[in-house]
C-alpha cells in the first residue's frame, strides 16, 4: 500500500536531474557556443572518414549489441553526422546489424543523412546488412565482412560484450582505422588495445553534441554534468557521515541510502522530532 | 501537416508509453488495480510481438542483399547460395520441430485438464467457495471424466511402445514407464472407490501425467525431425559459436602483447599493475613473495573498483538524461520523424 519507490528522496532527485534538462537546453538554445572540452576520438571521426574516401575503400559503423535504448540514440547522432560526410565524399557506409529492431531505426538515419545532403541516389539500402542475432554468428558475419570489403575504416560504437575484441581485431587485421565506443566498463580495455582512438563511456553520448553543437544535445550534456554534480555531492556527504561514523560511532546519523529510501512517515516523524 | 501528425502521434504515443512504466515503477498499481500482473505482462508481451515483427526485416535485408547476388550472379554468390540455403532449412527445420512438439504437448491435454480440475476442487473446497456444486458431486464428475479417459490414453500410450520399437530406439527406457503408468490407473481407480482422498488423488493424477508427460517426450525425443534439428543447432550452430569464440583467447594475447609494449608512462604502469595481477592470482606467485595475493586484491578493489564505478556511474546519469529526453521528445531532427 502507498507509493512504493516514489519515495521523498527518489522524487527530488527525478525532478533535480529533470530539471536541469529543460533550463539548459533553453540557455543553449539562445547560445550556441558552449564550452564542449576536446575530446580527440571525436576529432578523430573526420580523419577516418577522410581515409577512407583517400583510398578509395570502404567504411563500416557497427552499433555492437545495442537494442533500442538511450545508448542507441546517443549513437544514431554519430551515425547520422558519418552517413552525411558519407553522402558528401561517395564513401561506401557499410552498417552491419545485429538487431532487427535496430535495423528499421537505423535504415531511416542513415537514409535521412543521405537525403539531407541531397544524395538520396547514393543511399544503397543493401549497405546495411543483417548479420545475425547471435552474438558470434554476428561477429563471424562481421569479421568476413570487414575482410571482404577491405575497409579502410571502422566505427565501433554502441553495446559490446565478448564479441568487442573480435570486432576490433577483424579491423586490426584489415589495417582499419577504429574508433571505439562502449558504455561497457568491461570492453573499454579491449577497444584501446584494439582500435586507434576510444572514446569511454560517457564520451559516447557527448559526441553527438560535440559533432553537431545542436541546442538540444549541447543542453542535454551540460544537464547530465550537472546531474553528475548531484550524485558527487550525494558521494562527498556518504564519505563524510561514513567517515563521522568510524569515529564517532555515538553520533547518530542516517546512512545516505536511507535519505533517498526514506518513506513519507519516516520524513514527517523525523522533521516533527526536529 | 500530414507529417507533423504523424510526428505528434508518436510523440504522445511515446509520452503515454514512458509515463505508464514511470507511474509503474513509482506507485505499486498492483495494489490498486486487480489481476494487474496480467495487465502488465500482456503489456510486456506487446514489446515481444513487436520484437518477433521486426525479424521480417532481418530476413527480408537477408533475402535482398544475398538473394540480388545470387539472381545476379555477382562475386561471392555461391556462398549467399549457402547463407540461403542454411537460413530456409534452419527456418523449415525449427517449425516442424515445433510443430512435432505441439502435438506432444497436445496429447496430455485430457491429463492436465484432469489434473486442474483436481486442484480447482481442493482450493474451492478449502476457500469454502459459493456458487459451485458440493464437494462429494464434483469428485464424481472427476472419477467420471477420469474413466472415460482411460481408454483413450491406454491406447495412446500402447502407441508409444510401437513407436519406439519402430525407431529401433531402446524399449526398456518405455517397459518400465509403462509399467509405472498402469499400475498407477488401478491406484486412482482404487481411491476413487476407497475413499476419495483428493489430496491423495490429485498426488496420483499429477505422478500419472509425468510418466506420461515422459513417455510422450520419448517419442518426440526419438522424432526425425528433433534429431535433425539437434544436428543442425547443437552439434553445428553451437559448435561455430564455440570455435568463434575461442578465437578470443589467441585475440586476447595479441591484444595483451600490444598493450604490454612500454611505449609511454601509462603504458609502463598498466603493465607493471598486470603483472602484478597475474602473479598474484596464480599459486606461483606464491614463491615470488607472500604479498602478491594482497596487493592483486588492492589493485582489483580499490583502483579497479573505483574506475569501473565512475564509468558506470557517468553512463548511467548520461544514459538516464538521455532517456528523459526520448519520454517527453525533447529530440534532434534524426528521431524526429519530420523531413528536413
Amino acid at each position: 500500500m502507498g507509493i512504493e519507490n516514489a519515495t521523498p528522496g527518489i522524487l527530488v532527485l527525478f525532478f533535480l536531474m529533470l530539471g536541469p534538462l529543460f533550463y539548459y537546453i533553453e540557455k543553449a538554445k539562445k547560445n550556441k557556443n558552449l564550452y564542449v572540452r576536446k575530446i580527440a576520438g571525436i576529432d578523430a571521426i573526420d580523419e577516418a572518414i577522410g581515409r577512407s574516401a583517400e583510398m578509395g575503400r570502404p567504411m563500416s559503423f557497427s552499433t555492437g549489441l545495442t537494442s533500442i535504448s538511450p545508448t542507441l540514440y546517443a549513437v544514431l547522432g554519430v551515425l547520422m553526422y558519418v552517413s552525411k560526410k558519407a553522402a558528401i565524399y561517395r564513401n561506401k557506409l557499410l552498417v552491419p546489424q545485429n538487431n532487427p529492431e535496430v535495423m528499421a531505426i537505423v535504415e531511416n538515419v542513415v537514409r535521412d543523412g543521405y537525403r539531407a545532403e541531397g544524395r538520396i541516389s547514393a543511399y544503397n539500402p543493401q549497405n546495411i546488412r543483417y548479420l545475425s542475432q547471435d552474438q558470434f554468428a554476428f561477429a563471424s558475419g562481421y569479421q568476413g565482412m570487414m575482410h571482404r570489403e577491405n575497409v579502410a575504416s571502422a566505427f565501433l560504437f554502441g553495446y559490446f560484450a565478448a564479441e568487442s575484441l573480435i570486432l576490433a581485431e577483424a579491423g586490426k587485421q584489415v589495417g582499419a582505422m577504429q574508433i571505439g565506443a562502449s558504455v561497457s566498463p568491461e570492453q573499454v580495455p579491449f577497444f584501446i588495445c584494439t582500435c586507434d582512438y576510444t572514446l569511454i563511456s560517457e564520451e559516447l553520448f557527448a559526441s553527438s553534441a560535440y559533432l553537431s553543437r545542436d541546442h538540444i544535445q549541447l543542453g542535454s550534456l551540460i544537464a547530465q554534468d550537472k546531474a553528475k554534480l548531484i550524485i558527487f555531492v550525494l558521494l562527498i556527504i556518504g564519505i563524510l557521515i561514513a567517515t563521522v561514523k568510524s569515529f564517532y560511532p555515538e553520533i547518530s546519523l542516517p546512512n545516505i541510502e536511507r535519505l533517498v529510501t526514506a518513506t513519507y512517515s519516516e520524513v514527517y516523524e523525523y522533521l516533527r522530532g526536529i | 501537416m500530414k507529417s507533423n501528425f504523424r510526428a505528434n502521434l508518436v510523440k504522445l504515443l511515446t509520452f503515454i508509453g514512458g509515463m505508464y512504466f514511470v507511474v509503474e515503477f513509482l506507485v505499486p498499481l498492483e495494489s490498486y488495480i486487480d489481476n494487474f500482473q496480467d495487465v502488465h505482462s500482456k503489456i510486456s508481451d506487446g514489446y515481444v510481438l513487436i520484437g518477433t515483427m521486426a525479424f521480417a526485416i532481418g530476413i527480408i535485408n537477408l533475402l535482398l542483399v544475398y538473394g540480388s547476388k545470387l539472381v545476379f550472379k555477382r562475386k561471392g554468390w555461391f556462398d549467399s547460395l549457402v547463407l540461403l540455403f542454411g537460413l530456409a532449412l534452419m527456418l523449415s527445420v525449427s517449425v516442424l520441430d515445433w510443430r512435432e512438439s505441439l502435438h506432444s504437448s497436445k496429447n496430455l491435454y485430457e491429463l492436465n485438464m484432469l489434473s486442474n480440475f483436481v486442484e480447482t476442487i481442493i482450493s474451492d473446497s478449502k476457500s469454502k467457495k459459493k456458487g459451485v456444486p458440493e464437494v462429494k458431486e464434483r469428485v464424481r464428475a472427476l472419477e467420471r471424466a477420469y474413466l472415460k479417459n482411460v481408454d483413450v490414453y491406454e491406447r495412446k500410450i500402447s502407441l508409444v511402445r510401437n513407436v519406439i520399437l519402430e525407431r529401433k530406439e531402446d524399449v526398456s527406457k518405455v517397459s518400465s514407464s509403462l509399467k509405472d503408468y498402469r499400475i498407477l490407473n488401478d491406484k486412482i481407480k482404487n481411491a476413487f472407490l476407497v475413499n476419495a482422498d483428493l489430496p491423495i488423488i490429485q498426488e496420483l493424477i499429477s505422478e500419472q501425467r509425468q510418466i506420461a508427460q515422459h513417455l510422450f517426450n520419448l517419442v518426440y525425443e526419438t522424432s526425425f525431425i528433433k534429431k535433425l534439428y539437434r544436428l543442425l543447432y547443437d552439434g553445428l550452430f553451437v559448435s561455430l559459436g564455440a570455435a568463434m569464440f575461442s578465437l578470443l583467447g589467441i585475440y586476447i594475447a595479441i591484444a595483451a602483447y600490444r598493450a604490454f609494449r612500454i611505449q609511454s608512462f601509462e603504458a609502463a604502469l598498466m603493465l607493471g599493475a598486470a603483472l602484478l595481477v597475474m602473479l598474484g592470482q596464480i599459486s606461483f606467485g606464491l614463491w615470488i613473495s607472500e604479498d602478491l595475493p594482497a596487493i592483486r586484491n588492492w589493485l582489483l578493489q580499490n583502483p579497479n573498483s573505483s574506475a569501473f564505478r565512475a564509468i558506470k556511474i557517468g553512463a548511467s546519469i548520461a544514459g538516464l538524461v538521455m532517456a528523459f529526453r526520448m519520454w517527453l521528445s525533447i529530440e534532434s531532427d534524426f528521431t524526429s520523424g519530420e523531413d528536413f
